[in-house]
């Protein structure tokens, strides 16, 4: 089985999901390999011949790596990152303009006292950083 | 029968799934072999593209997986349709059957020539 296994490793390796949900990919594509192999195996198909025609059948490990990893991840990584850098930088402008008008001695920093210690740039970069982290998990 | 392949059957493979989910929940190897079978061959796709399909009407909440133990070998997830996928397997039944319907006028008497 040790095609079977090279082929899984090439179609899941770089999954961009969490080691679990990998797992249970792994799992269910080489639990429809191996009932092929058998299926082969009954009709008197040797076995290297039967995991052959099985891959065979299931296609390309490129292109079903990237219709999986488009299904399970989304975007791509790049338009995740835009996205990520457009809500913080949106976030950020707010906080600043919230900030801003309060003075510096509103509810607003009183609530988020660090706030008002960081200049806008710092608080869009922060943001930034953990909307491309939220959009990133999800 | 020749094998159909190519854009007639991707865009068509929702359907199919679906169709077959409404009658059992069915395992990823049991629905291409079913299609495979029920269409006497000239249904062929790449298996491992259904799985795709799969989670993707998974994650569109159409239907719903669950890993159950096997008496034949390692256990199998099976899919079935959730009451959503139900409605949308109707839904994509009855536009296949009328765009068949409206070729097979189209066609009609010149399919024997």
């Amino acid at each position: 089985m040790a095609s079977v296994e090279a082929y899984l490793d090439r179609v899941c390796g770089r999954l961009r999901v969490n080691p679990a949900e990998a797992e249970d990919i792994r799992e269910e594509l080489r639990s429809h390999l191996e009932a092929a192999i058998e299926e082969s195996r009954t009709r008197g198909v040797g076995q290297k011949a039967a995991a052959d025609m099985a891959l065979a059948s299931f296609g390309s490990p490129h292109k079903l790596h990237e219709c999986l990893d488009r299904v399970h991840h989304g975007d791509a990584w790049w338009l995740l990152r835009l996205k990520g850098l457009a809500l913080g930088m949106v976030v950020g402008g707010l906080l600043s303009l919230a900030i801003s008008a309060s003075g510096g001695s509103g509810l607003f920093t009183r609530l988020i006292p660090f706030a008002a210690a960081m200049d806008s740039a710092r608080l869009m970069v922060l943001f930034n950083g953990l909307a491309a982290g939220w959009l990133r998990a999800g | 029968m020749a094998a159909i392949g190519g854009d007639i059957l991707k865009g068509n493979t929702l359907t199919l799934i679906l169709s077959l989910l409404e009658e059992q929940p069915m395992y990823g190897f049991q629905i291409s072999r079913e299609i495979e079978r029920r269409s006497q061959g000239a249904l062929r796709f790449r298996e491992g593209l259904l799985y795709p399909a799969l989670h993707q009407l998974e994650r569109e909440g159409l239907v719903e997986a669950e890993w159950r133990a096997s008496n034949q070998g390692p256990r199998r997830k099976y899919y079935q349709l959730t009451r959503h996928g139900m409605r949308e397997a109707e839904k994509l039944r009855r536009r296949w059957l009328a765009f068949a319907g409206a070729v097979n006028q189209v066609l009609g008497g010149h399919t024997s020539g």
